[in-house]
């Protein structure tokens, strides 16, 4: 069952056929023709799938991030990364690394990251001479950030998928997001040295104080949800309830510019946002049931710890196996069907859950960016108005920088674990 | 056609104003949990319960409008390689397959929520049905936005093909 089912994902994937209904056709071929299970099944685990409070967090945090967006949270955040990295040269590329970090840490999603900051960040660093390939493929990598540092909803799922403290895997994301943030700030500093990108960029600098005092209250909103998660306050689906009233107080009354039209754009803009994740997962609840049914997890996991000898050799297949699954496979996706499937082997060979969780979706993040199936990419070639084919030759060193990052979170657990060691 | 447009659109935009309603719903109920449990110190016994079951119908009411707007994800690498006279035929393709599996999900849906009619929700002590009619509900909404799309798109022709004129 699991060879037909497993194939006909794939066609059914490279028709073009919309994810969920290519995991739901791929569930039916697998029930009605290699199994006496019920039909029913499918309506069933569908229900069920999306009917879990921890689940809740994901639309929750999606409209938190959208409400920031639309209530004029970016062009402050953009201001405080300028006053902080803006009188540097290449000030302006690295500002837009420090504004990725510090949205990442309101919303939950990367693309939407990509859109809030790009289409402020892109066009400056278009009209201060940066190439519009060099500005896009800042952009793409940066975005990654998106996904690590907390709230994260790739990182809720992967929390839901395989049963794994989602305020463990908050916590362990900041270190590996911190890393990448540094290490691209490092990167495009060079880089603007040596290509003399951004000479002028000195020039937009701006004083700190006001800056931070424009975007201290949204700047709460992180110290709200991780602190109130590790204080016991709430759990992260009550937190992400909570960021979103936090977020209209904000966008309402302290900048005004919410309006009743934008909050109805909001809304309809989350609802679908939310419904493409949670029919995935709803879909990919069904096909996890359906695999481990058939054995094959079991089948796998016995040939990879036959296969592989220890840990390392172990963790470079995945890192290798995540790499070309994320380049093709929409990463809610690949983590909902995957994790249940790996983790455990992870345990296995001695790899701690949330470390695995903190490589997995790094690993499948750079995806994100990479052709030919990277959201952010598409996301920031749109929004610098370049060809994906133009964007290739600047991409490629952001990659590598990140892949490096990759490497060191894959092969050195500290960098994830040292602050969920401290606080747990 | 244009007529069937029409009405599709505003089946559409009943589900997503639905879905939004229900959201909107079911983060104040979420935010009610918290109030009422830290700072009440009586916590809710029923809001969890309400919260998952509303945004379990605003998923399944929000896929009509995900699919009109043609957000829901899909892997479409294979556009690039298809020459765009032969686009209409995988478009075609893909809204039959979408289809299919919408007509399946109402059928297991109603089925489903009528055997599980005598079961309660715990908490709000309501028919577990009203939870589990969701899904038939929302592909109902997702079959006509569908079939919407793929008209839209075969009226978008100036010529009609073969293919045109036996889906129509």
């Amino acid at each position: 069952m699991s060879i037909a089912i497993g194939f006909a994902l794939i066609v059914f994937f490279a028709l073009g056929v919309p994810i969920a209904i290519s995991i739901i056709i791929a569930s039916f071929i697998g029930i009605e023709f290699f199994s006496n299970l019920p039909l029913l099944l499918i309506a069933q685990r569908m229900v069920t799938g999306i009917n879990s409070f921890p689940l809740l967090a994901i639309p929750f945090f999606i409209l938190a991030g959208n409400l920031m967006s639309a209530g004029g949270i970016s062009k402050r955040l953009v201001d405080l990364a300028k006053s902080i990295v803006g009188g540097f040269q290449g000030g302006l590329a690295m500002s837009c690394v420090v504004t990725c970090m510090m949205f990442a840490a309101v919303s939950g999603s990367s693309i939407a990251t990509t859109f809030a900051i790009g289409s402020i960040l892109i066009p400056a660093m278009v009209k201060h001479g940066y190439p519009r390939p060099v500005a896009a493929s800042v952009q793409a990598s940066s975005a990654e950030l998106g996904v690590l540092i907390p709230p994260s909803i790739p990182l809720i799922l992967f929390g839901v998928s395989t049963e794994t403290s989602i305020g463990q895997l908050f916590i362990a994301g900041i270190g590996p997001g911190l890393l990448i943030a540094v290490a691209l700030i490092i990167f495009v500093y060079c880089y603007c040295k040596i290509k003399g990108y951004g000479l002028n960029d000195k020039d937009d600098s701006l004083s700190f104080v006001s800056a931070l005092k424009g975007s201290l209250i949204p700047l709460l909103m992180p110290v709200i949800v991780v602190g109130g998660i590790y204080g016991g306050v709430f759990t992260p689906t009550e937190a992400s309830a909570v960021a979103v009233v936090f977020a209209l107080v904000i966008g309402c009354f302290v900048y005004k510019e919410l309006s009743f039209k934008t909050l109805t754009d909001v809304l309809k803009k989350s609802v679908i946002s939310s419904c493409t994740v949670m029919m995935i997962i709803a879909a990919a609840s069904l096909f996890s049931f359906l695999l481990s049914r058939s054995g094959f997890s079991a089948d796998l996991a016995e040939w990879v710890t036959e296969t592989f000898s220890n840990k390392y050799t172990f963790l470079i297949a995945i890192n290798i196996v995540l790499l070309i699954v994320g380049m093709f496979v929409e990463t809610a996706s690949a983590i909902l069907v995957l994790a249940p499937i790996l983790t455990p082997i992870a345990i296995y060979f001695g790899v701690d859950p949330v470390h695995f969780g903190l490589i997995m979706v790094t690993n499948l993040a750079l995806g994100m960016f990479t052709p030919p199936l990277g959201v952010n990419l598409f996301a920031a070639c749109s929004v610098a108005k370049v060809s994906v084919d133009q964007i290739l030759p600047s991409l490629l060193k952001f990659v590598i920088v990140i892949w490096f990052c990759l490497m060191a979170i894959t092969y050195i657990p500290s960098i994830t674990l040292f602050l969920r060691d401290a606080v747990y | 056609m244009d007529l069937f447009l029409r009405v599709e659109k505003n089946i559409t935009n009943i589900a997503l104003i639905a879905s939004m309603i229900m959201l909107t719903i079911s983060v104040a109920l979420g935010f009610y949990q918290v109030v009422t449990r830290f700072i009440f110190n009586a916590p809710s016994e029923w809001s969890e319960v309400a919260s998952i079951s509303l945004m379990v119908w605003s998923v399944f009411l929000a896929s009509a409008p995900a699919f009109k707007t043609g957000m829901m994800m899909s892997v479409d690498v294979i556009y690039r390689y298809v020459p765009n006279n032969k686009a209409l035929y995988l478009k075609a393709f893909i809204g039959i397959c979408c289809l299919s599996i919408i007509l399946l999900l109402i059928w297991l849906g109603c089925d489903l929520a009528y055997r599980v009619r005598f079961q309660m929700v715990a908490g709000l002590k309501i028919s577990m049905s009203w939870v589990y009619s969701a899904l038939p509900v929302g592909c109902m909404f997702s079959f006509f936005a569908i079939l919407g799309n793929l008209v839209h798109a075969l009226n978008e022709r100036k010529k009609p093909s073969n293919l045109e004129r036996v889906l129509l």
